[in-house]
């Protein structure tokens, strides 16, 4: 599966919300400055159509759902980054399961692109950190 | 492994069907087909492997979870249980199967549940403890089973020790399949340095080399039956990297054909092929070992990056139905598990240096199924009983009693209707008054059985007290489809031991 372009720019602004740049001295660098787009069209190709179904679904829920949520007249787009963090916290503090999953799968996946990447493991103390990018994140990889 | 005894998509692309035929063909490469396949190739009978993933040679494993998902495991990780939750039932699909990606923790099939495989279903016979233990004997031996050395043990897994101790309960340093451990923490996206002795690095290299062929990337779609007999297993070759079908394959057996899926892929390969059907128990009776994790945060550093995987465990309260054992997995994954969004997330995921994780398994009182989907895939159903989580709310407060133990300041629950961050036990009177809602916790499985179940009366079960399918000759399962339950410990070991006895009885009849 393949995400439609507005559909890939959801889903990093809201990796960006989760692993946001500049929040901890030792982590300057946040989601936004990892190949995260190459990451997740990697697994949009590889995974089996349902779960991805479901990720698009999040994506959509998530980027949406402000107005519902946490009574915002905007979109996640027109957010502040507060809003924005606030915004993925009530949902996964809903008391609908399904609700609270969303924000949950697209953490666990923006986790195993970000927390990939040598960089950030050296940053974190990663003992021995991988010495380089993983395949999906190297130029000559294609997915 | 003989390269030349080993065919991949690759090599059998352009042909236009493949062909071969043996005494036996086994469908499956991991604990049970390996099994299978070095004790057959052995005894000189003429083997065939058939494995629907892909040959994953140890230099070519991913350090990073991603990069092992989507190579090497089933669904790319995936493949969930659908119930009041989804539980993820995480497998692996490769040359040598789940092996490939264990933990590669061994125990031994734990004498009561055997005595109640006798009492409660009559299987007698082949599968006794004296015979298990003659094979465990062997198995320890060639798998070079052994606890794990205190130098590369690391201190997720010294910690857990600590915290046992101190709450003065049993508990030991793990046995483990593995020659010379370097506590690199990677046997979830396979052993770089092939020093976990999994079925890719072991049984598989010895059957190839008593002569069996094997053929990864070969998806087996139907049996054969001829005549009341297992013929032969029919197929594709599937490119792994672009999921095309390369060519078509038959594989026709002269003895017999075993079924090692595994107990999701088996149910699903006699479905398909319209086999045990008289007591349509085929699919049924799913069991299964959910687990979850506690996470401990320390002032001291831990680095569970580095130690091995799962290096501890307590059995002390096994007869509550639960285990725990210490699940060191690779930082990106473990920091998924992290409470919190922004900001907070990154303060803790800085910190990730100085936590312990260790997780339940309950030994689960529940029952599902499996079957295709009308669009081909795999349908789990799956749910908690109301029993199984009261016995993780149980054994969750536990580990959280041995984090403290072992000295940690706070602990991260994972458990929605719990604050996220916790100081003392005394929080966990919470769970209490929380219902037995199974959409409380994040779970995960990685030990099924009981979807072709063994028995001597074909209205009641699938396969007889040989492991042969009661309405077809020569068409046996040796995997854990065919045990009767769970087994309240990690089965692999004696996957490979039933799977030993079954193959010695194909060699001798
Ligand atoms: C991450 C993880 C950690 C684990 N840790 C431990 C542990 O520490 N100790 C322990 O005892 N157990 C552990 N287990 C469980 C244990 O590995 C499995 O129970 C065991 O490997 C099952 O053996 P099996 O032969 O039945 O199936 P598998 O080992 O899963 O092998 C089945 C093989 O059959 C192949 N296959 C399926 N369908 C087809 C088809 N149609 N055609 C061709 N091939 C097919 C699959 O691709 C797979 O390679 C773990 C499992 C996982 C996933
Ligand atoms: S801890 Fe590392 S060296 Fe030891 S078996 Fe696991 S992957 Fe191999």
């Amino acid at each position: 599966m393949k995400l439609l372009a507005l559909e890939m720019r959801w889903l990093l602004a809201i990796a960006d919300a989760i692993l946001p740049s500049d929040a901890h001295e030792r982590l300057p660098d946040g989601a936004s400055a990892a190949p995260m787009a190459e990451f997740f069209d990697d697994v949009l190709v590889r995974s089996p159509l349902r779960p991805m179904l479901g990720l698009r679904a999040a994506i959509w829920a998530i980027t949406l759902s402000p107005p519902l949520v946490i009574r915002s007249s905007r979109f996640f787009g027109g957010l502040s980054p507060e809003e924005r963090v606030r915004h993925l916290a009530t949902l996964g503090a809903s008391e609908i399961y399904l609700l609270r999953e969303l924000p949950v799968l697209i953490k666990t996946l923006a986790l195993m692109g970000y927390g990939a990447m040598p960089d950030v493991q050296r940053a974190v103390g990663v003992e021995p950190a991988v010495s380089q990018p993983p395949v999906w994140a190297r130029s000559e990889h294609a997915p | 492994m003989i390269r030349e005894r080993v065919f991949t998509a690759a090599d059998v692309s352009g042909r236009s069907a493949v062909e071969d035929s043996a005494d036996v063909v086994i469908i499956g490469s991991g604990c049970a087909g390996a099994t299978a396949a070095r004790v057959l190739s052995e005894c000189g009978l003429d083997v065939i492997v058939v494995e629907e993933g892909p040959w994953v040679k140890p230099a070519e494993r991913q350090h990073d979870t991603w990069g092992s998902f989507r190579r090497s495991w089933r669904d790319c990780g995936f493949q969930v249980a659908e119930g009041r939750s989804l539980l993820p039932v995480i497998q692996g699909r490769c040359v040598g199967g789940s092996t490939a990606v264990n933990g590669a923790i061994v125990h031994r099939m734990p004498e009561k549940v055997l005595h109640h495989w006798k009492s409660e279903f009559g299987i007698d016979g082949m599968i006794t403890m004296d015979a298990l233990e003659r094979i465990y004997a062997r198995l320890d031996d060639e798998l070079g089973v052994g606890a794990g050395p205190d130098a590369v043990l690391g201190r997720n897994n010294e910690l857990m020790r600590k915290g046992c101790d101190a709450v003065g309960i049993t508990s030991n340093v793990i046995r483990r399949n593995v020659r010379d451990c370097e506590g690199s923490a990677h046997c979830l996206q396979g052993c770089p340095n092939a020093r976990k002795q999994s079925m890719d690095v072991t049984y598989l290299p010895r059957a190839v080399a008593a002569g069996a062929r094997l053929y990864a990337d070969a998806r087996a779609d139907r049996l054969v039956v001829e005549r009341g007999r297992a013929a032969a297993v029919t197929g594709m070759f599937v490119d792994d990297e672009n999921g095309r079908v390369r060519t078509g394959f038959t594989m026709r057996a002269r003895r017999a054909v075993i079924v090692a899926a595994s107990a999701i892929q088996t149910p699903l390969l006699l479905q398909a092929s319209g086999v045990g059907r008289i007591s349509g128990m085929v699919g049924q009776r799913l069991q299964m070992h959910p687990g979850a994790s506690m996470i401990g945060v320390y002032d001291e550093p831990v680095g569970i990056w580095s130690g091995i995987s799962q290096g501890y465990e307590t059995t002390h309260w096994w007869d509550e139905r639960m285990k725990m054992e210490s699940v060191g997995v690779p930082f990106e994954v473990g920091a998924a598990r992290l409470p919190g969004y922004g900001r907070e997330l990154m303060r803790r995921i800085a910190g990730f240096g100085h936590i312990s994780q260790w997780g339940v398994q309950i030994r689960s009182t529940a029952l599902g199924s499996v079957r295709r989907g009308w669009s081909g895939r795999t349908v789990i159903k799956w749910s908690w009983s109301p029993e199984d989580i009261a016995r993780l709310k149980i054994g969750l407060r536990r580990l959280a009693e041995i984090a403290f133990a072992a000295g940690a300041k706070a602990v991260y629950p994972g458990i929605h209707g719990m604050p996220e961050e916790v100081t003392g036990l005394d929080a966990f009177a919470k769970l209490d008054v929380l219902p037995d809602d199974p959409r409380l916790f994040h779970g995960i499985a990685s030990h099924m059985f009981g979807t072709a179940i063994m028995g001597r009366d074909p209205r009641t079960s699938v396969v007889g007290l040989d492991a042969r399918v009661h309405d077809v000759n020569g068409l046996f399962v040796a995997d854990s489809s065919i045990y009767p339950t769970n087994m309240g410990v990690n089965p692999a070991h004696t996957i490979c031991a039933v799977s030993w006895l079954i193959a010695e009885r194909i060699a001798g009849a």
